[in-house]
């Protein structure tokens, strides 16, 4: 899995910034969303107290 | 039977000359709220400053002058210095937060700044609503120099070669070496770092001023904001801490920052790097969905029982938010301190603590044991049961994926693991044993506190507050330092104290 080391200098520096930010904005709202379901289903699922 | 030698003068020198360097670096730390208090015309805070910074810059210039010296640095040098870095950075540090009279006591603001430079977030603070920008703004900004590894923050500007430093960093509990060169692994900490407090400062910036926040203020508390949320510190401008905005907006950024300041430093590389596959296979991914989904179901379950709140953007903005808080070991809250104990039921409480004494990730600015110990002590279980089950003469191998590749778990390694997870686990007990000697808090409230700080996690329960025993205080600063260096920093720097008065003369 290990890249040449230029590998990652070569690249432009603003793109693999957008692409790391993207990436954990898409990875943080899916976290979101997932318990945003989970608390949903309990809350529908839950018996009146 | 191996003996230990006792240390000479030059390896007294060498360690005195790093910790000079580090004094150094947080003289010129505090030289920003010094610009900031003299932009803003705050005169007695610009003063504390101006000491604070010229006492840490003239140590860190002496120590310069007079000990260098050609030794070379070894691993056990770099745990004493970094132990002691942490230490006294922290006495520097608390210099202009004592002079701001806003402490009862020396020992709050060295509180103070502990709980600062290890992103631990709990604070004795009085008035924090009327403090000056300037005071303000240093607690914020120590959390980014600790978080960010103040040992690194410091090295990495003064220094040029490379390796020798490594040890350094590896005993700050930051082992991961991302890039194979040192200098370019923490410049792409502070790359990461960098980029995300501009996206970070700008978004919390929009949502403040949409709130209602003027464009001024709106920048102050984002920035400050930032560095709580980022490097999983957990203050806060306001004493209400998360409370005080009442924005989805500002909860939500927050939440993502949190969880960006939990990701480890070698996943946000695989992210920047086109490798997102990183994250489902890594072992610390993977227990902490685990973990947090677990916990996330109790916390719901148990709200819901108790009745605290019954819909869903209620348990989203308390329950998760507040989970969320807790497995970052941010600390940001969303409830005043004592509804934990009076609203929150029994279950919902215990499953904060649990995700607080886990905390995030290893080699991340997150506090707590850490997922990647727990996943492999959850290995090694599965592993030694496997090989009960199996006939005596069959290989048993475990592997587990990090850092790249798949790893086979090696009993060191899960010896390691298990024995932080134990020591942090004697941490809380003590720091709850402790608590409860004083006689004015119960169990649940001790354990809490102690877990939280511990694990430098800052969620509170009301047991930290101002006018909190002095004891306690001192016991809690201890608690914080040993769970930022993971105790094998500290132990080792006892050690050498060990060598210095028993051990064998070099001859």
């Amino acid at each position: 899995m290990d890249r040449r080391p230029d590998e990652a200098t070569r690249r432009s520096g603003l793109t693999d910034t957008a692409r790391g930010i993207g990436w954990l904005v898409v990875l943080a709202i899916g976290v979101m969303a997932a318990a945003l379901a989970m608390i949903a289903t309990m809350v529908a699922f839950m018996p009146e107290t | 039977m191996s003996v230990i030698l006792r240390p000479g003068a030059d390896d007294l020198r060498l360690i005195g000359f790093y910790l000079g360097k580090v004094l150094a670096g947080l003289g010129l730390v505090m030289l920003v709220p010094l610009i900031v208090a003299l932009a803003n015309q705050e005169w007695n805070a610009a003063s504390a400053y101006a000491i604070g910074a010229s006492l840490s810059l003239i140590v860190g210039a002496l120590s310069d002058a007079h000990l260098a010296t050609r030794r070379a640095l070894t691993w056990a040098h770099g745990m004493v210095i970094v132990a002691l870095a942490w230490m006294i950075g922290a006495i520097f540090a608390a210099i202009p937060m004592y002079l701001s009279g806003r402490f009862s006591h020396p020992l709050a603001a060295l509180f103070e700044a502990m709980s600062a430079l290890t992103t631990t977030g709990m604070s004795v603070i009085h008035d924090l609503d009327h403090t000056p920008i300037a005071d303000d703004f240093y607690r914020h900004l120590l959390q980014f120099a600790g978080g960010q590894g103040i040992v690194i923050v410091v090295l990495s500007l003064f220094a040029s070669g490379g390796s020798r430093i490594a040890s350094l960093y590896a005993s700050e509990a930051r082992e991961e070496r991302i890039l194979p060169n040192f200098i370019r692994t923490a410049r792409f900490i502070f790359l990461v770092a960098g980029t995300f407090m501009v996206v970070g400062t700008s978004a919390l910036w929009l949502a403040l001023v949409n709130a209602g926040f003027a464009p001024g203020r709106a920048f102050y508390h984002a920035i400050s904001l930032f560095f709580a949320s980022f490097d999983t510190g957990g203050f806060s401008p306001m004493q209400s801490s998360m409370i005080y905005y009442h924005s989805l907006g500002v909860e939500i950024i927050a939440m993502i920052l949190m969880i960006a300041g939990t990701l480890s430093f070698g996943l946000h590389f695989a992210l920047w790097n086109r490798r997102p596959g990183e994250l489902l296979r890594h072992l610390e991914t993977r227990t902490l969905a685990v973990t947090t989904s677990a916990f996330l179901i109790v916390v719901g379950f148990g709200l819901l029982r108790s009745g605290t709140y019954d819909n869903v953007e209620a348990l989203f903005r308390k329950g998760f938010f507040t989970l969320v808080s807790a497995v970052s070991s941010t600390g940001h809250q969303v409830n005043a301190g004592d509804t934990y104990l009076t609203d929150w039921g029994v279950l919902a409480p215990a499953a904060i603590v649990a995700a607080m004494a886990i905390g995030g990730m290893a080699s991340s600015t997150a506090g707590g044991i850490k997922a990647l110990r727990i996943g492999i002590a959850f290995k090694a279980l599965v592993h030694d049961i496997r090989r009960l089950l199996m006939p005596e003469s069959a290989l048993v191998v475990t592997t587990y994926y990090a850092g790249g590749r798949q790893r086979i778990l090696r009993d060191e390694t899960a010896r390691a693991a298990f024995m932080i997870l134990l020591l942090f686990i004697g941490s809380f007990l003590t720091g709850a044993l402790v608590g409860l000697a004083y006689g004015q808090f119960d169990i649940t409230q001790t354990l809490f506190e102690a877990v939280s700080i511990g694990a430098n996690i800052g969620i509170s329960i009301g047991v930290v507050n101002p006018d909190m025993p002095l004891g306690l205080m001192a016991v809690y600063t201890v608690q914080m330092w040993l769970g930022r260096l993971e105790f094998v920093a500290v132990f080792a720097l006892l050690g050498y104290l060990g060598a210095i008065a028993r051990g064998r003369v070099r001859t």
